[in-house]
């Protein structure tokens, strides 16, 4: 599992690549926490990512329950077919705003 | 070693409804296409090769287990509804002539997890002996208050079978050395424990009730160990994930999901989802397992648990 950091100045996007699940969740916590700890609004890139937990989507979760409490935005983006099934299975789809691209996410929220 | 379900129904007693059971009945004439419905025999193959949902129910009974040793020593996990019937089943046996012996234990004592204890007739039959456990202090009071004349008819000193009281420590061997039981602390409102089971080279877990509030780390691996290699894990799975992790946050419970991630991590064999939620028909657990089975089939993991709902009636042989 490995995240890289890029963006915007107003934007982080965090492409997460490999999986995340009860062993690598911690790390993918702390560093998507990181990148939106000065203000920046966060696209999750999931394209490299190939497989999400449980305890992924509860990072993720916990991300989005900050969001919402207006922190900042967050869009996640790029879901593989497999990842976007765990979360339909969840019933997790309707708790995110996800988009096809992180292009077109940062673009969303860059106009924000 | 062999486990038998007797309760798989979380927090309250839950009978089918009518309108259930209508909906059962209809789908299975429809489902009858090609079979001669004036020969019984035929009938009866048709009915059996329906799934236990379709013909039946999971069941509405409250937590109750049971564990058998291959030397026939017999452990009751908690006292729910289900234990009722495990008590009219046992009068077949010594406990109906007044010549059984059992150890109950308990997980915790929230009401469907006690309720049934009034309602098991060896308890009445002098000459039975019960050996009674729990980690949680005082369980003799705590039994003893819900035979409180306000609640229910007889005292507990009309039980006439010999009934000893005791303190369970984290680890014990019962039964001559022939069965080992060691606890975990769940997290549970008022706390619950998990037993693991040893026995004839096998090992059964039972985990209820109990919520995983964190889902990796230390607190993820404290689980994954004491589950490591189990043959068989019974698993609270009353709620979906985003029940757990959303709405149904602190309400002491888990997932199938959930339950298969530490299964999975912790090499579990067989995973029983049980505990099911009382607001949910047979059809809507079903729907719930068979979405934590598609999750099973998605991970990238080679050796992957059986995954197995819960039912009444439910025997595993180990
Ligand atoms: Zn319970
Ligand atoms: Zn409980």
């Amino acid at each position: 599992m490995e995240v890289e950091i890029s963006g915007t100045d107003t934007v982080a996007v965090a492409a997460v690549s490999g999986r995340i699940d009860a062993y690598t969740a911690p790390d993918v916590e702390e560093q998507l926490q990181a990148a939106v700890s000065d203000g920046r609004h966060l696209v999750v890139d999931l394209t490299a990512t190939d497989y999400v937990s449980s305890a992924g989507l509860r990072v993720l979760l916990t991300l989005a329950k900050r969001s919402a409490r207006g922190d900042f935005q967050m869009r996640l983006s790029g879901l593989q077919e497999a990842v976007r099934e765990v979360f339909d299975i969840a019933g997790f789809s309707r708790l995110f705003e996800v988009r096809d691209t992180p292009a077109e996410a940062l673009a969303e929220l860059s106009g924000s | 070693m062999r486990l038998r379900l007797w309760g798989v129904r979380g927090s309250i007693p839950t009978p089918s409804s009518t309108e259930e059971l209508t909906e059962k009945i209809v789908h299975a004439l429809l489902g009858a296409n090609g079979i001669d419905l004036s020969d019984e025999e035929a009938v009866r193959d048709y009915v059996q090769s329906l799934p236990i949902h379709q013909r039946g129910v999971w069941g509405g009974n409250t937590t109750c287990f049971e564990v058998t040793t291959a030397a026939g020593d017999l452990l009751i996990v908690d006292a729910g509804s289900g234990l009722r019937a495990l008590g009219e089943h046992l009068l077949e046996g010594p406990f109906g002539r007044g010549q059984g012996h059992a150890v109950i234990l308990f997980s915790h004592t929230h009401w469907d997890h006690i309720l049934g204890f009034p309602f098991f007739k060896p308890l009445y039959i002098p000459g039975n002996r019960f050996d009674i456990y729990a980690r949680h202090p005082d369980i003799e009071g705590r039994l003893r208050y819900q035979h409180d004349f306000r609640f229910f008819p007889v005292g507990m000193e009309v039980m006439g079978a010999t009934k000893s009281y005791h303190d369970m420590p984290e680890q014990i061997t019962l039964f001559d050395g022939r069965l080992k039981v060691t606890a975990c602390t769940l997290d549970h409102p008022g706390d619950a424990y998990s037993f693991k089971f040893e026995a004839d080279g096998h090992t059964v877990i039972v985990a209820c009730d109990a919520e995983y509030r964190e889902l990796a780390g230390d607190y993820w691996q404290r689980y994954v160990e004491f589950y490591r290699g189990a043959d068989v894990l019974v698993f609270d799975a009353q709620y979906t994930l985003r029940e757990v992790l959303v709405e149904k946050q602190n309400w002491g419970h888990s997932s199938a999901m959930i339950g298969i991630d530490l299964a999975t991590d912790a090499d579990v064999k067989t995973l029983v989802m049980v505990h099911h939620e009382p607001s949910y028909g047979d059809d809507k657990i079903r729907r719930i397992f068979d979405d934590a089975l598609r999750y099973l089939d998605r991970m990238p993991s080679v050796v992957r648990p059986r995954v197995v709902v819960g039912y009444e009636g439910l025997s595993l042989e180990l």
